[in-house]
């Protein structure tokens, strides 16, 4: 970490999944709410591990926060309507993964900004579809794969029963030898051993 | 279309998205799935209060759901099949549904029209939470069967709204058969309909048309709300409303609204002793 004169200048360093770090300012790293319950008082000895998350997702993250900390406080979620010509740059260029992986991070780092923003893009994405098509954006499975899911598991019920079933039916002849008296006991296993023999002698 | 699994979501991520997304995209959100219904019907931004109107005075009677500014949306019930539509499970019946691009209407298509509203409005006051909050409009006697309904549901706790199709005969039969709480009286031909008789189960009555009702009526008034835009008073009768109401007369009035002409209300007011006037600020607003 490094700590020049004004603190608002104090950059931090973070480490990402792939063990890479890379400077963000104190004003950026202020905005999650994480940062600021684990590091903001104590302060961090070397570079942050948010080792969760790749170098790329963390910079796009940071990059949201660098660009908005000059912005008035949060007061709720904006409509996308109202977005800046920034923010809707910044959401266009992220593919799908990327968009994923940023909810994660931002979420995991409680930035309340980026999170809104980033759910209210969700909800705008299901605006106006049919049943069908949320069901093909939100990649719930079909009527079809649920019954084909619920035949394996059927399946599986089965065969745990049946294994179930045995595991109570030895432990059942376990319980009746243990429960015979010693001289019974003995008994029965000679008897058992002659059955053996005489049908060994047999053959 | 890009694919983003929500479910797969860290839950306060998924409860967020489900918070903002807009009121009409509920229904189709619910339909995805049960545990999508459980999730959207919990999470769901609940800060503007819903009702449900049952539109009696159209065919397919929709069910509305609507908010406080009179914005909303409705599943209409046509009765009849339909060619390849999208099928969905409302309260375990597999309809087929259409909805025309973002519109706020729906029509689903059921074999018998009475389970498809009983269907819908029970799919809908559970995913909304409005639980008695139900409006019926009649226009036609033939939907009569929808107070018998709602009744059998939750007794007299529903709104009725008399619409202009319906005859004095049709309405003395309803009001004689049926005693909604609250009654909105939007037409009714020949007009001075009397209303008095069957006011001892309402508690709210608002009329935009004249009605048959005398001083003696609005004195004997079990009403909490009246508001009666078309019924002329005189001075003298609006003074001795109020007199009658300053030595606590009404059983339960706290609101009364009536139509007055050349009316000086100092003349009114000066006479009144041992009451404290405030002048409303709010507009009351009817819808």
């Amino acid at each position: 970490m490094t700590s020049p004169a004004s603190s608002s200048e104090v950059k931090y360093l973070i480490e990402s999944s792939e063990g890479n770090t890379f400077d963000v300012s104190g004003a950026a790293l202020r905005q999650s709410n994480t940062f600021n319950a684990m590091f903001l008082n104590i302060g961090a000895d070397g570079p942050i591990p948010f080792t969760d998350y790749n170098e790329a997702t963390l910079k796009k993250v940071f990059e949201y926060c660098e660009h908005s900390v000059n912005e008035e406080n949060y007061s709720g979620p904006k409509h996308q309507d109202d977005l800046s010509k920034w923010d809707l740059n910044f959401f266009n260029e992220m593919d799908q993964k990327m968009f994923i992986d940023v909810i994660n991070a931002s979420n995991f780092l409680d930035i309340e900004r980026l999170t809104s923003y980033c759910c209210e893009r969700i909800a705008r994405m299901l605006r106006g579809k049919n049943t069908q098509e949320m069901i093909k954006v939100i990649t719930l499975p079909t009527a079809e794969e649920l019954e084909a899911k619920q035949k394996v598991e059927e399946k599986k019920a089965a065969a745990a029963k049946k294994v179930a079933e045995k595991a109570a039916e030895t432990a059942e002849k376990t319980e009746t030898l243990e429960e015979l008296p010693v001289q019974q006991l003995v008994q029965t296993t000679r008897n058992k051993l002659t059955r053996k023999y005489l049908s060994f002698s047999n053959e | 279309m890009p694919a983003l699994p929500i479910l797969k979501l860290p839950i306060i991520v998924l409860m967020k998205i489900l918070k903002t997304i807009d009121i009409e995209d509920v229904i189709p959100i619910s339909l995805c799935s049960r545990k999508m219904y459980h999730l959207v019907k919990n999470f769901r931004d609940k800060s503007i209060p819903l009702k449900l109107r049952l539109d009696g005075g159209n065919p397919n009677v929709p069910v509305q759901v609507l908010r406080p500014d009179g914005f909303g949306l409705q599943v209409e019930v046509v009765e009849g099949t339909s060619g390849n539509l999208e099928q969905v499970n409302v309260n375990g019946h597999l309809v087929p549904i259409y909805r025309a691009g973002e519109e706020l209407d729906w029509k689903t298509y059921w074999d018998d029209k009475e389970e498809g509203i009983h269907s819908v409005v029970e799919y809908l006051s559970d995913l909304f939470g409005v639980k008695k909050t139900i409006k019926v409009t009649l226009n036609h006697y033939s939907e009569v069967w929808l107070l018998s309904y709602i009744e059998k549901r939750q007794g007299n706790d529903y709104e009725l709204e008399l619409q202009p199709d319906l005859s004095e005969e049709d309405c003395h039969f309803i009001l004689q058969n049926y005693h909604p709480k609250i009654v909105w009286i939007l037409w009714l031909n020949p007009g001075n309909f009397p209303i008095s008789q069957y006011l001892e189960s309402v508690e709210f009555l608002y009329s935009v048309w004249k009605l048959s009702i005398t001083l003696d009526d609005v004195l004997n008034t079990n009403c909490v709300e009246l508001v009666l835009q078309h019924n002329e008073f005189t001075e003298s009768e609006i003074k001795r409303i109020l007199q009658h109401w300053t030595i606590g007369a009404f059983k339960r009035l706290k609101f009364l609204s009536l139509y007055v002409k050349d009316l000086n209300l100092e003349h009114v007011l000066g006479d009144l002793d041992g009451l404290t006037l405030t002048r409303m600020t709010g507009k009351r607003e009817y819808k």
